[in-house]
């Protein structure tokens, strides 16, 4: 592994998950993003391959899909059946996780709090009603463009299409399980987000009161009858 | 984990040549008296692409479907990686660049809309790895005016771009046109 980072064409790996890799590289001259999605050598090898590919070529069209409803998310360069990589816009900015971290220490201001909370909420309402459901919604998944502000959702590594109220609600209720235990302290962002949501999504009611019901029994569903 | 790298090598390598060697031409017409010659050129420069006899073998694409460099250059990497895998689609690698940049699956189809025809007058010239003497042969082979590549931009079928690629009002809201086009080219195979 190279891990130089004068060369131009070097590869530097930046994270190590449990399904990919990242990268940071260049793209015909811009500065671009790598995911490689390696093997899971305790699968057996077709399946692995089977379950790599389709993964692969979902999150590619789950992230183009956010682009067409409006959601901004990184611009795909290019995808690499045979390598399993995708390779996309790197976004520069911090992680939404890392602003609300800092709130309070670093004097992020109450307006920049609002102004985030009103763009995720129509971000996840734009994506619901055009049947894309994220999967992952974490503050960590959630970057600030510099300079413009601009929210831009990432890793679409869990998204699927769906219209059911059931698949949006779950997809909210991570994202308030998340932020309860991440970010406590930032007061009630939730509340916000749903607000922006409910004046985005024309689907709120039905989502609204399947919330109510994930809420009361958690992410997973019984398993009884 | 060398592979990656060196693909990634030799894709940057040359595109750097052929964005050297892009170039934009603008068929310039005088009066009437040219039109069919015009239309007669075109015809005979496609007759020469289809019987694979074109010197030096080069790339036209439709250059009013064309808003920025950047996603030629994405659809001549995915043509780079298939030609070292040999896995091309079309017959030739230029072709595949224009059927590549189309962003659909539909060879004829691509060719038709994102190459030339008998009535092209906005044509942009491509070529991997030319060197400077192939790009003056093609300039003497093309009867037409040379424009930089800075007015790509402004010179762009928004309409065209739009309806071809089917990019809604919503994304275009939150991306450029260029992004855009790079997106459904990356895309195209994974649908």
């Amino acid at each position: 592994m190279e891990m130089g980072n004068a060369e131009e064409n070097s590869l530097v790996l930046l994270k190590q998950g449990a399904e990919a890799r990242v990268f940071e590289s260049l793209f015909a001259g811009r500065r671009s993003i790598i995911k490689e999605r390696f093997s899971k050598k305790y699968r057996h090898p077709s399946l692995d391959a089977k379950l790599t590919l389709k993964r692969l070529n979902a999150e590619a069209r789950c992230m183009t899909k956010a682009r067409r409803l409006g959601v901004p998310t990184p611009a795909l360069y290019a995808v690499d059946t045979v390598l399993h990589t995708l390779t996309f816009e790197y976004v520069e900015g911090f992680s939404v996780k890392d602003i609300f971290l800092q709130f309070g220490s670093q004097g992020v201001v109450e307006e920049r709090m609002d102004d985030i909370a009103v763009q995720i909420g129509n971000a996840i309402g734009k994506l619901h009603d055009g049947g894309l459901v994220h999967g992952d919604l974490t503050t960590s998944n959630m970057l600030i463009r510099g300079g413009t502000n601009q929210l831009v959702l990432i890793d679409f590594g869990l998204s699927f299409t769906s219209t059911l109220p059931e698949d949006k609600a779950v997809d909210l209720y991570v994202l308030e399980r998340a932020l309860l235990s991440m970010h406590s302290s930032c007061g009630n962002v939730m509340d916000r987000i749903l607000a922006a949501y409910r004046k985005s999504s024309k689907q709120w009611s039905s989502t609204w009161n399947k919330l109510a019901q994930v809420r009361q029994r958690g992410r997973k569903r019984t398993m009884v009858g | 984990m060398s592979e990656p790298i060196a693909s990634k090598k030799l894709g940057n390598e040359e595109e750097d040549d052929l964005l050297k060697l892009l170039r934009a031409k603008k068929w310039k017409i005088f009066g009437r008296k040219q039109v069919p010659e015009i239309s007669f050129f075109c015809r005979e420069l496609l007759d020469l692409m289809q019987a694979g006899t074109l010197e030096p073998e080069v790339a036209f694409l439709n250059a009013s479907l064309v808003p920025d460099v950047f996603p030629v250059l994405a659809a001549a990497h995915k043509t780079l990686v298939a030609k070292s895998r040999e896995s091309l689609t079309t017959r030739t690698l230029h072709s595949e660049l224009v059927y590549n940049y189309s962003g659909s699956k539909h060879i004829s189809e691509s060719l038709k809309r994102c190459g030339i025809s008998d009535t092209s007058t906005y044509v942009l010239v491509a070529r991997f790895g030319a060197s400077s003497d192939e790009t003056t042969a093609m300039g003497k082979l093309i009867k037409g005016k040379e424009i930089d590549l800075e007015e790509l931009q402004g010179r762009a079928n928004q309409a065209q771009i739009q309806k071809h690629y089917k990019i809604p009002g919503p994304e275009l809201v939150i991306s450029s046109v260029g992004d855009a086009i790079t997106c459904r080219i990356a895309a195209r195979d994974t649908l």
